[in-house]
């Protein structure tokens, strides 16, 4: 029995161990072949570097210790390849020759988002490996959440910084070639195509997602920030209180170029959301981990960022993400109660991702090493 | 494939105030509106092409509401109505751009094509039908009289139906495909020498990016755009189809495509 079967057991009573059948099929259109020994799980699938220190952000302040994120940034990544030198360490993803994206999370801008401080070290590291300013760039969806937060303050200048859709479903912007077609609700357009500089442009990619629940996928973590945010036309596939998460991350996620050109996570959790999320509409819901998690493999690492805000939310006294009982749905009333919630959260999506050779789930294996700054 | 020829007519402007003589049609357009039962917001249109497509008993007289002169006299058009399109002073030069534009394209009309034959029966139920079909971008052809294969009208949900009619047919053996936007709606037309086809934006904005999926290889795509230039990009042929993205749909865009 599977950890997902055993946490709905009581729920689902006989139904917990029949497999599913409810997934949709879905139709992967690229012409990118695998780039062998490159992309997601990495080089150091299983491995997860959770970097923590109480002098990264204030929550009082709620400003970022620069100075205490680069150390971070530089212990965590020493201590994910192995090498002692940090530039070493970072050359064993990036070459100077690389394009390079680095995909944003903003959908709880300006509030909650991948924080410009986090983002500013990485593009200093990159910079670093010898890639100019003008082949890095930042990127994200919605043009209005990328504006919000105004990173071309934090990074040199001829740093790119793109919205893939100038308009909220804009397709411009979205490699016509290279998309997943899937019909969840019957709706029309049946096509999610990549983000266009994917395909196009990088050459790598580094992922800096935010830990955060998600109303409709449990957790928004590597897979659910690389996956829905490198796609167009993925609000579908939630619709009334049912969403498709559980199968549809990981599938986006395994697309090529996609997968072989994710080369690192850093998920940035200096501040966080247990409920709510992705969206950060809700003080009563954000909080402080004070921490920062780096790894090859996107599966280990929601791994940890599943117990991690199971723990918050059991530490408040509300429902697992796990729970399906539907008296817990509501509909768009999530403040009321960290219990109600718009959708049957579906955290099992992490477990689908490792189906597709995207990473480690079992937790036994998963070599987490934690670091106190 | 079903073709069926289409009048060529063009729309007038009609500003004496109501003709009796007339078959009142609202203004089209597009409403944006919560759908209380799911998390997105399903934009809702208004579109005068069923009434078209069962017939008017006279000359369709069409409102142009907020700042509608142009879609209205479009949408017409495509139809191929006998319309006049309604509107105060204020609505003349909306009207008279789009006729100018109009006037510019091929004069021939090829006829429409459809995946399926629809029996109108007149009742609302088959109204609402074809309008369902037409919003869901399914080519029909509309008969008066049942015939053996037509689609007949159904009761019930018009979103459900035409599901099922798209199903019937099949995604993949569609003659017309169009991604990338909920408010373009879009008609087919051609013969063995061209296609023609034509979208038909109702919202108040451009949309920015659409893909359209044409059965059979077509080698030249040309366009003809209410709002200014535009080309076809990423043209594509694969297996038995022909794909092409428009990187903005203004009120009314035409594209021909050639061998």
């Amino acid at each position: 029995m599977q950890r997902r079967d055993l946490l709905t057991l009581p729920l689902l009573s006989t139904a917990a161990a029949a497999p599913r059948t409810d997934l949709p099929e879905y139709r992967v259109h690229s012409s990118y072949k695998p780039i062998p020994n490159q992309g997601m799980p990495g080089p150091f699938p299983g491995r997860v570097v959770n970097v923590h220190s109480e002098r990264s952000i204030s929550p009082v302040r709620t400003k970022a210790e620069p100075d205490t994120v680069a150390a971070m940034i530089k212990t965590g990544i020493l201590a994910l390849t192995g090498e002692r030198d940090e530039r070493a360490a970072w050359r064993c993803f990036i070459d100077a020759k690389d394009v390079v994206g680095i995909k944003l999370n903003c959908s709880g801008a300006p509030q909650i988002c991948s924080h410009p401080i986090v983002v500013a070290e990485i593009v200093k590291q990159v910079m670093a490996c010898g890639v100019p300013a003008k082949n890095i760039t930042l990127y994200e969806r919605f043009r209005d959440q990328l504006n919000s937060v105004q990173y071309n303050r934090y990074v040199a200048k001829d740093v790119n910084v793109l919205a893939a859709g100038g308009t909220r479903d804009a397709l411009n912007g979205y490699d016509p070639r290279t998309y997943v077609e899937v019909d969840f609700f019957g709706e029309e357009d049946t096509r999610s195509n990549m983000v266009r500089a994917i395909s196009e442009r990088f050459t790598k990619i580094i992922n800096v997602p935010n830990m955060k629940d998600h109303g409709a996928s449990g957790v928004t973590g590597c897979l659910k920030n690389i996956a829905y945010g490198s796609f167009h036309n993925v609000a579908r596939s939630h619709q009334f209180h049912k969403t498709n998460t559980y199968s549809f991350i990981g599938t986006l996620a395994a697309v090529e170029p996609l997968r072989s050109r994710t080369v690192l996570h850093v998920m940035d959790g200096l501040k966080g959301v247990w409920h709510g999320g992705p969206f950060a509409n809700w003080p009563q819901f954000q909080f402080y981990p004070q921490r920062i998690l780096l790894g090859t493999d996107p599966v280990a690492m929601d791994n940890v960022l599943l117990d991690f805000i199971e723990a918050k939310r059991k530490q408040e006294g509300v429902i697992s993400v796990w729970d399906h009982d539907k008296k817990y749905l509501t509909r768009g009333n999530m403040r009321a109660s960290a219990n109600l919630n718009n959708f049957l959260r579906e955290p099992g999506h992490i477990e689908f991702a490792a189906s597709k050779g995207l990473g480690i789930f079992d937790r036994a294996r998963i070599d987490e090493r934690k670091i106190e700054l | 494939m079903i073709a069926l020829l289409l009048a060529a007519a063009l729309p007038t402007f009609h500003s004496g105030g109501d003709d009796v003589a007339s078959t009142k049609l609202s203004a089209p357009g597009m409403r944006m509106r919560m759908n209380q039962a799911s998390a997105t917001r399903s934009p809702w249109a208004d579109s005068n092409g069923a009434r078209y497509l069962r017939g008017l008993k006279s000359r369709a007289l069409v409102a142009t509401g907020d700042n509608r002169a142009d879609l209205a006299a479009f949408e017409a058009y495509v139809f191929g109505a006998d319309a006049a399109i309604a509107g105060s002073a204020k609505d003349k030069p909306a009207f008279d751009k789009a006729l100018a534009f109009l006037q510019t394209l091929p004069k021939e009309r090829q006829p429409a094509l459809a995946d399926i034959t629809f029996f109108d029966d007149g009742s609302v139920e088959a109204l609402e039908n074809m309008n369902l079909l037409l919003r869901r971008n399914l080519q029909f052809r509309v008969v008066k009289q049942d015939e053996r294969g037509a689609v007949k009208p159904k009761a019930g949900n018009p979103s459900e139906f035409a599901y099922e009619v798209r199903k019937k047919i099949g995604d993949d053996k569609r003659l017309l495909r169009v991604y990338g936007s909920e408010v373009v709606i879009a008609r087919l037309e051609g013969d063995a020498k061209r296609r023609a086809v034509h979208l038909l934006n109702y919202s108040n904005r451009a949309v920015d990016g659409v893909r359209v999926r044409v059965a059979e290889t077509w080698k030249s795509v040309r366009v003809h755009a209410s709002d200014g230039a535009l080309e076809a990009a990423d043209i594509v042929h694969e297996g038995a189809v022909t794909e092409f993205s428009l990187a903005r749909v203004g009120k009314y865009v035409l594209v021909v495509l050639t061998p």
